[in-house]
């Protein structure tokens, strides 16, 4: 990817678009202009606060540090943005599960799952600390009153 | 003096359950502080959830102590593996992790230990002092007075917190959008919800706080897992000298030596602190500054133990004084102090400066246990810091994943509403990117929570001047002030690229930089 695409001024032109976008939907609305029993308008301070937003990614394109490349953006390629992507999915995913079939039954198969592609070996070490945690995670939220789900298992505490 | 509510503040703060939290806190916030890339707001924001189910002083305990643990904590791994807990420790690695280097490890985590507690006891005894009497000051405040001042403390958090104006303030405007989802306060009428039903209640403290604290660094933690396989072996032959007991410790003649650091450290700590934006770690480095420009003969950055006084009493000096704005003027001062007005709010008190007349006795109690929270502090970290060193040895392979599933049970337990999950996972997206194009997270969360009161004042100083905006904005000398020094900020900021230069404060004087994990 071109370093161009990775400046701040880039940053700006993406976000000018994103919220130039977000401001007409807004303004399409009907409850924008709407008016309040003290006679303001409903919408002022969100608009402000996308005002606010716009005028700061304009400032991202014109400023003195316009060229300059994010330290952080520097080394991230797409891939690792899907990979982001992906555990995100992926602790979605567990937590819809986790409230059907329950905590103890769906954690270890989690934490197993992304111990082992964080690349934690040997496989018997992360099996057991897949299985031991959850059970010490259980333990400490009812000891202190959480009750975490039970899904189809019986309630321990 | 309210005696009464002293002695309700006594009675609520002495009992075994406050004390346990308080332990548990600093306990806990040690270990947070000593595993590199958890800070002290990625562990407030996880145990925000629980909060709820403790009273108020156990809750403040709880926070309290972990914000003080956890920044002492951070020098922890910076001596031991040269990688620092939390950014706020960075300054430490100078001199910290040289001594390591010569089998004096121990003496290192006993001085940060001692010159953090004291710094950060006597800072209190400050803010004790000075808080009551700004709040007073405050109380006199009109609308467009408090609204005014929001704008300046918004101002500075924008201009201070990172190093691109543009970003802090982008930040601030990300907060006031994500504020004013849900409904209106005055008319109750839903706004901004994108026509969803559930975004009518506005989105919720707790999945907003885990998704751009936690789960957003757990993102950019597991993404470092697969990029590399970072190891801290390095030092770990030298943990052994600090369980050794023949290695050196520390003299108290040696403490006392550094008097001028740890007075230094207390300094710059204090003012930092109360300004809002600046925070823990440009503290440290301006103490270790000024400490290594002032004493030459003291060799500080080839490792010696006044470099670490300096720097560690800097950033401890830091904590009581960030929580001066946040209750002398109900403004939050930095990323930890909005956590802690937050889980206050989830309690039932606002902090504003009424504070001090309605609930004078949770300001007693609060007083009391960021006073107590310096010797639980000591105690345990003269206890237990040395095996905290070995948390820093934990894999992230563990500790990443454990972390997601606990921030899970952190959002869902909260309210028990699944949007709070799916809304935690799109915030920790949001933060994560934040991360990556380098915007603060700070102005974000402060704004998220100061908005309502911002919107508040605003209406309420129009609707006393019927509807008129200049004398609703600008109707005393102190109000038209303010606004020329939130512009003024604003315009010195641009101008002079302050943020980029505070960023940079003391590292050059350092040499090498610390790697911040």
């Amino acid at each position: 990817m071109s370093k161009f695409y990775r400046s701040n001024q880039a940053i700006g032109v993406y976000l000018c678009i994103g919220l130039g976008l977000l401001l007409a939907y807004m303004l399409s609305t009907s409850w924008v202009f709407r008016e309040t029993r003290d006679g303001f308008l409903l919408g002022f301070f969100p608009l402000l606060g996308v005002a606010g937003m716009l005028l700061c990614s304009f400032a991202l394109i014109v400023d003195p540090l316009r060229r300059e490349i994010p330290e952080d953006l520097g080394d991230i390629s797409w891939t690792e943005t899907g990979q982001a992507i992906a555990m995100l999915i992926g602790i979605g995913v567990y937590f819809a599960a986790m409230r059907e079939i329950g905590f103890l039954l769906t954690t270890p198969v989690f934490l197993f799952v992304y111990m082992f592609w964080f690349g934690l070996r040997p496989l018997k070490r992360t099996a057991l600390l897949a299985l031991a945690i959850p059970v010490g995670i259980y333990v400490l939220f009812s000891v202190i009153g959480v009750r975490l789900p039970n899904g189809i298992l019986p309630a321990f505490f | 003096m309210n005696v009464e509510a002293l002695n309700e503040a006594l009675a609520l703060v002495f009992t075994l359950e406050t004390m346990f939290w308080l332990v548990a806190g600093v306990f806990l916030g040690v270990g947070l502080g000593a595993i590199p890339g958890l800070t002290a707001s990625t562990g407030i924001a996880l145990v925000l959830p629980l909060s709820f189910l403790l009273d108020i002083t156990g809750m403040l305990g709880l926070l309290i102590g972990l914000y003080k643990g956890a920044v002492f904590g951070g020098s922890i791994s910076a001596i031991s593996f040269a990688i620092p807990g939390s950014p706020d420790s960075a300054a430490t690695v100078y001199d910290g992790y040289k001594l390591t280097k010569q089998g004096k490890g121990r003496k290192a985590i006993l001085i940060a230990l001692y010159s953090s507690v004291t710094a950060d006891t006597l800072s209190d005894i400050i803010v004790i002092l000075i808080a009551p009497t700004i709040a007073l000051m405050a109380l006199q405040f009109g609308p467009s007075e408090r609204l005014w001042l929001m704008v300046v403390a918004i101002a500075l958090l924008g201009a201070l917190s990172g190093r691109h104006l543009a970003k802090g303030m982008l930040s601030a405007g990300i907060g006031l959008f994500l504020g004013t989802i849900g409904t209106d306060p005055v008319s109750n009428v839903p706004r901004n919800t994108f026509d969803q039903v559930w975004l009518r209640d506005g989105l919720h403290l707790v999945p907003l706080v885990i998704g751009i604290f936690a789960m957003s660094q757990m993102l950019e933690q597991g993404l470092g897992v697969l990029r590399s396989s970072r190891r801290v072996q390095e030092a770990s032959g030298k943990l052994a000298d600090l369980f050794s007991k023949t290695s050196e410790g520390l003299t108290f003649r040696e403490y006392l030596s550094c008097w001028r650091e740890m007075g230094i450290g207390l300094g710059v700590g204090t003012f930092v602190g109360t300004l809002p934006g600046l925070g823990a770690t440009v503290a440290a480095f301006l103490s270790y500054g000024i400490a290594k420009q002032s004493f030459p003969e003291k060799r500080i950055g080839e490792g010696s133990i006044h470099g670490i006084a300096a720097a560690e009493a800097g950033n401890n000096a830091t904590v009581g004084p960030t929580l001066v704005p946040l209750l002398a003027f109900g403004i939050p001062g930095s990323a930890t102090a909005a956590l802690i007005g937050a889980a206050l709010m989830l309690q039932g008190v606002t902090p504003s400066p009424r504070m001090f007349t309605l609930h004078p006795e949770v300001i007693y109690a609060l007083f009391m246990i960021l006073f107590i929270g310096n010797f639980v502090n000591l105690g345990i970290g003269r206890a237990f810091g040395f095996l905290y060193a070995r948390l820093g040895q934990v894999s992230p392979r563990v500790l990443v994943p454990t972390i997601m599933v606990m921030a899970v049970i952190g959002a869902y337990s909260a309210r028990g509403d699944v949007y709070d999950i799916y809304m935690m996972l799109g915030l920790g997206f949001l933060g994560f990117m934040m991360r990556k194009i380098g915007v603060p997270e700070a102005p974000l969360i402060i704004t998220f929570l100061i908005a309502p009161m911002l919107e508040e004042n605003l209406r309420r100083a129009l609707l006393i001047n019927r509807g008129e905006w200049t004398p609703a904005l600008f109707n005393s000398p102190l109000a038209i002030t303010m606004a020329a020094f939130a512009a003024l900020v604003i315009v010195i900021t641009f101008r002079m690229n302050i943020g980029a230069k505070l960023a940079k404060v003391g590292r050059a004087d350092a040499g090498s930089e610390p790697r911040v994990k």
